[in-house]
């Protein structure tokens, strides 16, 4: 019998009103995340990655927006029924978040060190004196130099690599234990890229706190994920383990996210592009999100919402051809579906 | 931030010297001989010839501009033809008044307009913020004197709470002064409340949708503590900027305001001097002004860039 997972979220739902009416971000999404997991949700800007965190963190400006969900358990408690009291609680206690602007999540006029202790402070009983010198420990975890100068810098004085490191040590800063990192490393060089996420595992490694990873990069996501979500026009395209997800994709657009993804090993090949654009969210197509982009689309595609289909252990996809496509995978190279 | 503050007082010496030459200027400036026009149609040719050499018209206009700064210098503003005296020592008498009614108005300035201002933006597009933004815009679009003959006539006349102008000394009777005070110190303000209300709601509203308040948010810091630790600092700095000229406003647009209240400060002075050609006065009090004006503009300058580090780098 397997462990409770650590994060739960069933049925999650995200509107949002603003002057033309009512769209839906994100739709009817669940996915699990265990307990020292590092799991991927992955789609294009726009599928609704980042609103499915903010509305499970309840950062949502709640006079433009609504979230609803069957349940979002964390840690044994149902955050779509909790209070505003609950959250703030867990919010940079038991949930850390890193963002994807390093550049501009720092308020430019406080110190380093006292936006790094400012969690501490709130969520725990401890001396700044106590703290302080915790924020000097999470510096140097984080790889920053001179750890104690840094805390009384300003944000301008940081390179946004460091505002990264000072972003993740803000949200370790209470030890959480679930991680949610929207895009961290979209905004930075290639090279701090990479330095930022063998960070992360490290950490990951020594506290073995659960990741919920937002990307677009597959790349990123083979590296790092035990598990993946494929997001698309805010429904779940599939999900299931990273190998099972690269080996047999079960759903068109994962597949067509992989073919965009340049190799580095093996014949180097034109890199193919999906076609078309995410659709706009006033404007959904009835059936399938992706039917107009997909160039396995039968009639039976717009007729309805297909459903998750199970194609493998853990392994779902919402496509009506799914068992078509994962068989197909486990044949050769260049084999017609 | 020490060097800072002495490059800030350092960069006011020129321009207190430009004021001080356009002041200068004022007396070669009147048309004709301004002896004539001061002492009037009346006058006897050996009045006129006294009274240049009072003024200093009969020396070369090199000479004036070295008499002129080597009392300037020595803290010597001239004499006052109306009222025959030292015109600093009548300056530093009157200015205390100016200055007190300044410093109220700035204190009712800051406190309503940036409250006004902050609920506003906290309650975005609902009714409260509508009615603030109505009384913001009033208090923008009133004239002053036009709200300060009103309050005469509602709190003095038919009320009887407040008393219809003049001055007493805050140190001689507190409850006095201030009871004297609030109505020209409120028709001064009015005007800039409703600015500095606008700009703390917009400001507010652009900080409130930045990246670090998200962040603050994350952090589960409390909707008070997200407001003025997080988002007050930065709203401070484009407040703190106008402060310094919501001040001179204050200072120097107190003519009307004074001659209304009856109030005896630098205002009512200069306006008479400006009425009755006092022209020593003039030049003296238009200096006295300038010198107070930088100095608060220094204390401004030095206090933006306490509160915005960006700003110490340069």
């Amino acid at each position: 019998m397997q462990k409770e997972p650590i994060l739960r979220v069933e049925g999650l739902r995200t509107t949002f009103t603003g002057d033309e009416g009512t769209v839906v971000a994100v739709d009817d999404v669940s996915f699990d995340v265990n307990e020292g997991e590092i799991v991927g949700l992955i789609g294009e800007s726009g599928s609704g990655k980042s609103v499915t965190a903010l509305a499970i963190m309840g950062l949502l400006p709640k006079s433009t927006s609504q979230v609803t969900a069957e349940r979002i358990m964390f840690d044994g408690r149902n955050l779509a029924r909790a209070s505003d009291r609950e959250m703030r609680r867990l919010r940079g206690g038991s949930i850390g978040m890193i963002f994807q602007e390093p550049m501009s999540s720092l308020n430019p006029v406080l110190k380093i060190g006292d936006q790094l202790i400012e969690p501490i402070r709130i969520h725990e009983r401890i001396s700044y004196r106590a703290a302080f010198d915790r924020g000097v420990e999470l510096l140097t975890k984080v790889g920053i130099p001179s750890p104690v100068q840094r805390m009384n810098d300003y944000p301008h004085q940081l390179s946004g690599g460091m505002r990264q490191r000072v972003m993740i040590a803000i949200a370790l800063s209470c030890s959480p234990k679930l991680l949610l990192a929207d895009e961290p490393t979209t905004a930075l060089d290639v090279t701090i890229q990479a330095q930022l996420l063998d960070l992360l595992l490290e950490i990951q490694a020594e506290t073995k706190m659960a990741i919920v990873l937002i990307t677009h990069s597959m790349g990123v996501i083979a590296e790092c994920a035990d598990k993946v979500v494929v997001m698309y026009s805010g429904r779940i395209a599939e999900q299931g383990p990273v190998t099972d997800i690269f080996d047999r994709p079960g759903h068109p657009y994962t597949k067509g996210l992989m073919q965009c993804t340049p190799e580095l090993t093996g014949n180097p090949r034109r890199l193919t592009t999906i076609p078309g654009a995410l659709p706009s969210l006033s404007a959904l197509p009835p059936g399938c999100r992706f039917a107009p982009r997909c160039g396995l689309a039968q009639p039976a595609c717009e007729a309805g919402r297909p459903p998750m289909i199970g194609v493998g252990q853990n392994h779902a996809s919402a496509c009506i051809r799914a068992d078509e496509l994962v068989a197909s995978a486990a044949q050769p190279e260049g084999a017609e579906v | 931030m020490l060097a800072y503050t002495l490059r800030r007082i350092a960069q006011a010496v020129p321009i207190l010297l430009l004021v001080s030459l356009i002041s200068f200027g004022i007396m070669q400036l009147v048309p004709g001989d301004p002896a004539a026009v001061l002492a009037g149609p009346n006058a006897t040719p050996d009045e006129l010839i006294k009274l240049r050499q009072t003024l200093g018209l009969d020396k070369s206009l090199l000479s004036q501009i070295m008499i002129f700064y080597g009392n300037l210098f020595q803290g010597d503003l001239g004499y006052s033809i109306i009222l025959g005296e030292p015109v600093l020592k009548v300056v530093l008498e009157r200015s205390p008044i100016s200055i007190s009614l300044a410093l109220y108005s700035l204190v009712l300035t800051v406190i309503l307009g940036l409250s006004i201002g902050v609920i506003a933006a906290m309650k975005h597009n609902r009714w409260i913020d509508q009615v603030a933004m109505t009384f913001a815009l009033i208090g923008v679009s009133v004239p002053n004197f036009w709200l300060g003959l009103v309050m005469i006539v509602l709190f003095s006349v038919h009320l009887g709470w407040l008393p219809t102008g003049g001055y007493v000394p805050f140190f001689e009777d507190p409850v006095g002064w201030f009871l004297a005070a609030t109505m020209p110190a409120l028709s001064l303000a009015m005007m800039q409340i409703g600015l500095l209300a606008r700009l703390t709601r917009s400001t507010m509203l652009e900080v409130l949708g930045q990246d670090y308040i998200r962040t603050a948010r994350a952090k589960g810091a409390s909707e008070p503590r997200v407001i003025i630790k997080h988002a007050m600092s930065n709203v401070l700095i484009p407040v703190v900027t106008v402060l310094g000229m919501i001040l001179s406003v204050l200072l120097s647009g107190s003519v009307i305001v004074e001659t209304i209240f009856a109030v005896p400060g630098i205002g009512a002075l200069l306006g008479n001097a400006i009425l009755g050609r006092d022209y020593p006065m003039i030049q003296g009090g238009l200096i006295f002004v300038a010198a107070v004006l930088l100095m608060l503009n220094i204390v401004v300058d030095v206090l933006y860039a306490w509160l915005d580090p960006r700003v110490r780098v340069q």
